[in-house]
């Protein structure tokens, strides 16, 4: 029993020894998040000589649409970058105090998205009425007062991305959401966007669908 | 320890005797069963850690040199000197100064180069040669540079293997996650009511869509379409080609879809063949 003890002791401590080179900053070599139930762990690819090859290359797309954007949408909306957007992540993601949203296309986040995120396509508050717009808000933790005010105090903090700065469909999903009124302050634009997620080797999910 | 050495021996006679080896058993002593114990753990450590370890170096195969779509940048070819080219712009005279430089740091190169260039360049005069050398170096240190960047491959996978305990992300980091209908926790019930919310608003307006819409949803199928060419090279496998293209061996079959000629015989690829490689998770 004792040299199982020490076998075990020994072959915990040979892999156990975690060296990770590529973190993501200085203090965080790498976050847990869930995804659809599925537990993720969110790393940078460690080969140091990984290029780029495949994916978000792509240098020219026709403008308009797809035009480089300025930092800020507007003066009240704040806009993060990946530190930030980590840090959400990991503080207030898994606490439900704030959210990840992918503002694109249904078909864009299922191609490949950021973990943890969930769909909101910008169309669905572009084209919605004062009805769709507090279904959406509810489900972000607004609540109805008696009185039929909207009360935004325990509503999420959103952090909303796209393709990256030549993606104006967080604008549109902005827009869309200060127009019925949902606080600015709990508003975050990740400009980089999902370009700037792969550009750092970060993990993302793809979805699959399960065939029966 | 010694002592019991006879006795041993007599065990071993015994059991090369006939009889019954659960005669023989009880006599061992509880030191002896500790230590075969002991080394049956040891050796069946020795033996997991091995395949681990050998499992792992299989999976990061780095012997395999990355075929891309880039030729190769080759070194550059030597100069015949001719009388025109003494003519030098500040900035290639800048470039050559630097270049000298850097040289000067790999003292043992710049001499073997020299000796190459004076043997070509035997009959041209002093001024020229000098030029020539310097030509020279240029395609020197670009081999050097080749040669920096190979050491650093093997360098870096080292790395990898010894980092990673958890999965190790491979250089697609990408997790396939399978589409749930039972949500799992509130972020998921969200995600799945707004999907349902979107699928309602789809369902209504399906024909009427702005032109940003409809420009972006374009693109989405571009980048779904998207493929990369490779070519084969000597002593590529389809699983080697499937663990460049996708990080997994295992993804041959993912091939097939856009080479229905190996879909029949997967035996079938050589040498330059040129192979498309769909870059979207097939659906």
């Amino acid at each position: 029993m004792k040299s199982l003890c020490i076998l075990l002791f020994f072959t915990v401590s040979l892999f156990g020894k975690e060296n990770v080179l590529v973190k993501i900053t200085e203090d965080v070599p790498y976050l847990y998040v869930n995804h659809m139930g599925q537990k993720i762990k969110v790393a940078r690819i460690q080969d140091t000589n990984n290029i780029l090859s495949d994916d978000y290359t792509k240098t020219s797309r026709a403008c308009p649409p797809f035009c480089i954007h300025p930092t800020k949408i507007n003066d009240e909306i704040q806009t993060i970058a990946e530190v930030e957007v980590t840090n959400f992540l990991k503080d207030k993601v898994p606490t439900q105090k704030g959210i990840v949203i992918d503002a694109r296309l249904k078909s864009w986040y299922e191609l490949e998205t950021i973990p943890s995120a969930i769909n909101i396509p910008y169309i669905l508050i572009q084209e919605a009425d004062k009805n769709m717009a507090q279904k959406i808000f509810s489900l972000l933790g607004m609540k109805v007062q008696k009185s039929g005010k909207w009360n935004f105090d325990t509503a999420k903090e959103l952090v909303v991305f796209c393709n990256g700065v030549w993606c104006e469909q967080s604008h549109h999903f902005i827009e869309g959401m200060l127009k019925f009124g949902y606080p600015a302050k709990k508003i975050l634009y990740y400009r980089s966007g999902f370009q700037g997620w792969k550009l750092l080797g970060l993990t993302t999910v793809v979805q699959k669908e399960n065939k029966k | 320890m010694f002592k019991k050495k006879p006795s041993i021996e007599h065990e071993y006679m015994q059991y090369n005797s006939d009889d019954v080896i659960g005669e023989h058993a009880p006599k061992t002593s509880f030191l002896s069963t500790i230590i075969r114990l002991l080394t049956i753990l040891i050796l069946l450590g020795i033996l997991i850690i091995g395949g681990v370890f050998g499992y792992r170096y299989l999976q990061d195969d780095r012997s395999v040199k990355v075929v891309d779509t880039k030729p190769e940048p080759t070194p550059t070819p030597i100069v015949k000197v001719t009388k025109e080219q003494k003519m030098y712009t500040q900035d290639e005279m800048q470039a050559i100064m630097q270049m000298m430089m850097q040289n000067l740091e790999k003292q043992p190169k710049v001499e073997s180069t020299k000796t190459t260039v004076e043997e070509n360049t035997q009959s041209k005069e002093a001024e020229d040669l000098l030029i020539a050398s310097l030509e020279n170096m240029e395609a020197d240190f670009m081999e050097d540079i080749h040669l920096a960047t190979e050491i650093n491959e093997t360098d870096s996978t080292k790395e990898i293997t010894q980092s990673s305990s958890d999965k190790p992300v491979d250089n697609y980091n990408k997790v396939v996650v399978d589409k749930t209908t039972s949500p799992y926790d509130k972020v998921d019930a969200l995600s799945l009511e707004i999907g349902r919310l979107v699928k309602e608003m789809e369902d209504k307006k399906s024909t009427k869509k702005s032109t940003y819409t409809q420009s972006i949803t374009k693109e989405v199928r571009t980048r779904k379409d998207a493929m990369r060419i490779i070519i084969v090279k000597k002593g590529d496998t389809l699983s080697k080609i499937a663990k460049r293209a996708y990080g997994s061996a295992l993804a041959y079959d993912r091939l097939y879809s856009e080479n229905p000629d190996l879909a029949k015989n997967p035996n079938r690829i050589y040498v330059g063949q040129r192979l498309r490689i769909p870059l979207a998770e097939n659906k």
